[in-house]
């Protein structure tokens, strides 16, 4: 996991990356709260799940947003 | 264990059913002048949806409170709106059911004063009890909203509708004090009852304007349905109101009677609406 991680990180698109990260969250969020959010995140996309997990807690609950989050983020690495 | 699936849409299924059902005992009873097809209505299949939608928001504000952890806004929100749904399902049996001689009723036998005890119970605790925490269920919802940096702004046009509230609220005192000589004390229990309701309304057009902010979303959903459903107790309200103080002639009064079935699946679906957000983050995490 790490490895591919590491493989992962060397080997992004933030674009891409952030696109799908977006298109994950949108359903939930809704579309204008998800722009904000990635619009605040850092250029390369880094920091976009740490800030949408907080905010996806609040809605969701901290179990079932932080199973999400890793959903998301396992599903980001098994598309590189 | 999750909320079956379609149970959202089963609630507005059922409720607009029971809906359509009502609007066919209207033209009944504007074609035959029967007046009994309307009573009976209300009385009885009327009367178990709103049980059944009573009981059913009951389990589900339960269950999407357990969701969350102690300590967190929704989870605050969703137990105060359980035990709201509470008051106000023993309301709608108290006043629906129990107060009225019905096949449904099992206290039919009491004499009429009993009846009227049961009214004024469940006034009670279906008006300001139940407003009451309804508003405190808000108020931690709206908090979550703050906390997320999408708490929306209220607009003109939401300061205008108030502000007739607020005059309504006066006019209703006016003509509470014109009207009545004595007040019993469960009379005057139940006077917070209207300031309560320009608090939720408030409340309710803040989150219209928080889930906006937001975009349409699952979560979105939920507390548009919930703002949803105050509007439509607020405009019960005042209908109640026009109503009794003979400002809506009747047939047109009929109107009013047709608002608390809507508002009251509003409050059974946000419920519903929570839990399929949250099942389906957790099927996507599957």
């Amino acid at each position: 996991m790490l490895s591919r991680a590491r493989d992962w990180n060397a080997s992004q698109k933030p674009a891409e990356t952030k696109e799908f990260l977006t298109d994950c969250v949108r359903p939930y969020l809704g579309a204008r709260a998800t722009e904000g959010l990635v619009a605040a995140a850092a250029p390369d996309g880094h920091d976009l799940l740490s800030s949408v997990e907080p905010v996806l807690a609040i809605f969701l609950g901290k179990r079932a947003a932080g199973r999400l989050v890793t959903r998301v983020f396992d599903r980001t690495l098994v598309r590189r | 264990m999750f909320v079956p699936v379609g149970c959202a849409s089963g609630i507005l299924v059922a409720s607009a059913a029971c809906f359509a059902g009502g609007a066919a005992a209207v033209i009944a009873w504007r074609y035959s002048g029967n007046a009994a097809w309307i009573e009976q209505f209300f009385r009885i299949p009327g009367a178990f949806m709103m049980v059944c939608l009573g009981v059913a928001r009951v389990w589900l504000s339960a269950w999407a409170a357990r969701q969350f952890a102690p300590g967190e806004d929704m989870r605050r929100a969703w137990m105060l709106m359980t035990v709201a749904s509470v008051c106000s399902a023993a309301s709608t049996v108290l006043v629906q059911v129990l107060a009225v001689r019905s096949i449904l009723n099992p206290l039919a036998h009491l004499p009429a004063a009993a009846f009227a005890q049961f009214q004024a119970a469940g006034h009670l605790l279906g008006g300001p009890i139940r407003f009451a925490l309804l508003a405190g269920g808000l108020y931690a919802a709206l908090r979550g909203y703050g906390r997320a940096g999408f708490l929306g702004r209220l607009r003109w046009t939401d300061l205008a509708v108030l502000a007739l509230f607020a005059a309504y609220l006066v006019r209703n005192v006016l003509d509470l004090l014109a009207a009545h000589r004595t007040f019993p004390w469960l009379e005057v229990a139940r006077w917070p009852t209207d300031p309560l309701l320009f608090i939720l309304l408030a409340q309710g057009m803040l989150l219209r304007r928080s889930v906006q902010r937001m975009g349409r979303g699952w979560i979105g959903r939920c507390w548009t349905a919930l703002s949803l459903g105050v509007f439509l107790t607020a405009a019960g309200d005042v209908g109640s109101w026009a109503e009794a103080y003979g400002y809506l002639p009747y047939p047109w009064s009929a109107v009013v009677w047709f608002v608390w079935l809507p508002a009251a699946a509003c409050f059974t679906v946000a419920p519903a609406y929570q839990l399929e957000a949250i099942r389906f983050a957790a099927e996507e995490a599957a």
